[in-house]
């Protein structure tokens, strides 16, 4: 069902401003589970249409066959050797049974201390200080280092991709919002990473260790089944995750619990709300992900004119309104073994937050779309006046962008942030 | 027995069991027991269920070492035999229960003859085009299987322990152990007379679970699930059903507990789509719809020399069900094509489907109940239709006459390969279309 309502939602969740709290959008979007958008795509974002989605052979993951956004994304070099996660079957299937092959419950297992000494370590490293910096002292460092030993990348070089892997995550943004530059950029990242994984897994392909790069290299040389490219969009896509998703969901689990003070209240009153991680949930978070685990999904090019003008349903970016959507979001080995996953996962009242229409809906029905939108109308000055500042636009996944988030404006040691959080934006990238 | 219901005073739950129920008197409104006993109602159900098909000659039947497979007890019988590692077992009917014996028992690695009537293994329940490839997946885990055959005769030695077994094509086998598995018997006899639309097929209920008399008339509280129950389907023209799964039956007995209690402005139709599953020869089949009406069957995605694959079935242009072979992910999508009555050929353009869709005959025999079970069968039109001749036929040399001999396979597209080939996919013009597939479940 569509209809003419709310066309250019999609495009207000994409906007930077509305990032610091998407939810009333979110809200909006799922009074209208699959809804058609101004520029002709269909935003989805009900549950059951989404899984919906998911298991229809007829709606493609691979971006190659959609005719959006195309020229941008050929310029990035997106669409050489896309990994398995913008692939169909049965590339995406062969490809994805090889990576998960790697994850086997005995090396999920064996990662569970070395997380938890980890994130004791991050911790202790801030004992007594009074504050921390959830991003830059727990969130960012936590999933780099477990995913870089996960791969056996050398920890040392982190300065080097890390710039690599936000250029290329930001370059999973729609095409749209990305500038020349960043779309050069994301290019220019993606042939270093690659470049420098190549160095990496020829190393490995003569000295394989106990990591996940020697393992799908080894993998490839068994089954003959992963070419060379495949190999490095593979390292290149795990490495990336690494960095991004995993860094958002701790932050924002943290700060949609700050943002609920009863809820943590609650959390620290009963932990056991955090189910024990064991190799059972370790192993049905895998079986879980069965599915195909992206939710961006294209369809093939259109066989005749009329489906060229009416693209079939198409949902980018992904993360945006899926994530939100889902009650239980796909899971994917980056995201397996880490205690916020299952937070999030299991919390019920994050899940409950994350159903519950926000109270700017009625408002922002009554008031019409985009002109009254509340989200914009309490847009912060600052947040405006950075949008309007030459830099690159801060990407579009509202749970992307806590990466640079400052401890100062989270208020995280003093008072708990209440209600609307106005500082939640990326504050100016700096190289780390 | 469930305990769990037992240990409930409060439900005032009676069991009466080891009793069977000989007959009901509809007008008096009792159930007649074996033990003499009438128990009256108010509201009735007729869940009795099928017994497995038993082998036609008794005294064969009764020879150690021939089973069959319906109960908890049948099967952990057959375990412990097989588990003494016999010489060769025979496998007498090629459906699913005969091919997951077959399977199970190659993994065993004992020696094992399929003997089936029709031209391949679950002809009735996939068609003939489909039964052709698992045929191959039958030779090719070693099973020694025989198309086109009938079993004339089991034989015994003095001990009264099954021997050997002549088969129609003249060849005799000496074995240990047969397996008989050619289907269900639904459990009506005690019904006969009684004034029920009730025959060997079934018992006749409307979308409501209610049951028919034999003049046509639906009975406000007499209720049918299960095995036993033929219903109409509003998706198939209301052709009355017959379904053999579990999921059928816990699904029809939760609606039909409703309708015997409920205001009757709040009855709840019974109208879930048939589906069923099947894991045999490392292959997990599932399918969804009703595949035994249909005319044609096109590969829609995967290969077949892969094992991985789903096939489309339809029945006069109209999708009417779909199989998937190490596919199950895709399934729902094709539920939702049938329930929204999609054309066939489905055009998915799907990214691992075919370049072009090439539908053959599914091969399904032409009418009547096929040897051994099909999971899923249309029964006939209306309560008061005459079945046709179900006479249990003495074992004959004559193989089942409703299907040829050597059907055409269900196959990767080939240039050669017969059947009509659908050329340019149809465009779905209008968003309309799309949401088909897009619904809450």
């Amino acid at each position: 069902m569509t209809t003419t309502a709310g066309r250019d939602l999609f495009a207000q969740v994409l906007d930077p401003a509305s990032r610091h709290d998407p939810y009333p959008l979110y809200a909006r979007l799922r009074e209208t589970p699959v809804s058609l958008q101004e520029d002709g795509t269909y935003a989805v974002s009900g549950y059951p249409e989404i899984a919906a989605l998911l298991h229809d052979p007829r709606v493609s993951s691979d971006e190659r066959k959609s005719s959006r956004g195309t020229a941008a994304m050929s310029a990035s070099g997106r669409f050489d050797n896309p990994p398995f996660i913008f692939r169909d079957p049965p590339d995406h299937d062969r490809l994805r049974r090889l990576v998960m092959r790697q994850f086997t419950p005995e090396r999920i297992a064996g990662m569970h201390e070395r997380v938890v000494a980890v994130v004791a370590g991050l911790l202790d490293a801030h004992r007594g200080h009074g504050q921390i910096d959830i991003v830059d002292n727990l969130a960012y460092p936590l999933p780099v280092t477990v995913i870089c030993e996960l791969l056996g990348v050398p920890r040392e070089d982190e300065p080097r991709f890390d710039d690599w892997a936000s250029a290329l995550a930001r370059s999973l943004d729609p095409p749209e919002s990305m500038t020349k530059q960043e779309i050069q950029h994301a290019g220019h990242a993606r042939a270093e990473l690659r470049e420098y994984l190549s160095g990496l897994a020829s190393e490995r392909r003569a000295q394989p260790r106990n990591d996940l790069i020697s393992g799908l290299a080894a993998s490839r040389d068994g089954t003959g089944q992963m070419s060379d490219q495949d190999l490095l969009s593979t390292l290149v896509l795990l490495l990336v995750a690494g960095h991004e998703t995993t860094v958002n969901l701790i932050t924002n689990g943290m700060l949609t619990l700050l943002r609920h003070p009863n809820a943590l209240e609650r959390l620290r009153r009963e932990p056991d709300l955090i189910t024990p991680w064991s190799r059972k949930s370790c192993a049905s978070t895998h079986r879980c992900s069965s599915a195909p685990a992206q939710p961006s999904r294209t369809c093939k090019p259109p066989a005749s004119p009329s489906r060229k003008r009416r693209p079939w349903p198409c949902c980018r970016p992904r993360e945006a309104v899926t994530r939100v959507a889902s009650p239980t979001p796909t899971s994917s080995p980056r995201t397996a073994p880490t205690t916020s996953t299952r937070l999030r996962r299991r919390h019920p009242l994050l899940r409950r937050r994350a159903a519950r229409p926000h109270r700017g809906t009625h408002r922002a029905r009554r008031a019409g779309p985009a002109p009254g939108n509340p989200a914009s109308a309490r847009r912060p000055a600052a947040i405006q006046g950075e949008r309007g500042a030459a830099r690159p636009t801060p990407p579009a996944g509202h749970l992307r962008p806590a990466r640079r988030l400052s401890p100062s404006r989270l208020g995280v040691p003093r008072a708990g942030v209440a209600g609307e959080d106005p500082h939640c934006d990326r504050a100016a990238p700096s190289s780390p | 027995v469930d305990q769990s219901c037992a240990a409930r005073p409060d439900w005032f739950l009676k069991w009466l069991l080891g009793v069977p129920a000989t007959g009901l008197d509809l007008p008096g409104r009792a159930v007649e027991l074996a033990s003499g006993r009438r128990v009256g109602f108010d509201r009735l159900l007729i869940a009795t269920g099928t017994r497995a098909r038993p082998w036609p000659d008794p005294a064969q039947a009764a020879l150690d070492g021939v089973f069959t497979v319906r109960t908890r007890d049948d099967s952990a019988r057959l375990t412990d035999r097989l588990a003494a590692r016999p010489g060769r077992v025979l496998v007498i009917g090629g459906g699913f229960t005969g091919s997951e014996v077959a399977s199970a028992c190659r993994e065993l690695g004992l020696a094992v003859t399929v003997a089936e009537r029709s031209a391949t293994p679950l002809a009735g329940a996939l068609g003939a085009a489909a039964g052709a490839v698992a045929a191959r997946w039958h030779r090719q885990h070693g099973v020694d299987l025989r198309c086109n055959v009938t079993v004339m005769a089991l034989e015994g030695d003095a001990n009264g322990r099954l021997r050997r077994a002549r088969l129609s094509d003249g060849d005799t086998l000496d074995i240990d152990v047969a397996v008989v598995a050619l289907g269900a018997v639904r459990n009506v006899e005690w019904l006969s007379g009684a004034g029920l639309a009730a025959d060997e097929r079934g018992v006749v209920c409307d979308g409501a679970c209610r049951a028919f008399d034999a003049s046509g008339i639906v009975t406000g509280d007499i209720f049918v699930a299960g095995d036993v129950a033929r219903w109409p389907h509003p998706l198939f023209d209301g052709q009355l059903l017959a379904v053999e799964h579990c999921g059928n039956a816990i699904e029809q007995a939760a609606t039909a507990a409703h309708n015997m209690v409920c205001a009757p402005s709040a009855r709840r139709p019974h109208k879930p789509l048939p589906a069923f599953w099947s894991n045999q020869f490392g292959v997990n089949i599932k399918s969804v719809g009703l595949p035994a009406i249909a005319d044609e069957v096109v590969l829609t995605q995967g290969t077949v020399a892969e094992r991985r694959f789903a096939a489309a079935y339809g029945q006069r242009g109209r999708l009417v069900a779909a199989v998937t072979v190490n596919m199950p992910r895709w399934l729902e999508a094709y539920r939702a094509l049938i329930e929204a009555c999609a054309p066939f050929p489905p055009q998915l353009n799907a990214a691992d489907g075919p370049a072009e869709l090439q539908p053959i005959p599914a091969g399904f025999p032409a009418r009547g109940q096929p040897t051994h079970s099909s999971v899923a069968a249309s029964t006939g039109p209306g309560p008061s239709s005459s079945p046709e001749s179900q006479v249990p036929a003495p074992p004959s040399a004559a193989p089942d006459p409703r299907l040829p001999p050597s059907p055409t396979p269900l196959d990767d597209h080939h240039a050669t390969a017969p059947g009509r080939v659908v050329p340019a996919p149809r465009p779905a013009a209008r968003p309309a279309e799309v949401s088909a597939g897009v619904r809450r479940s």
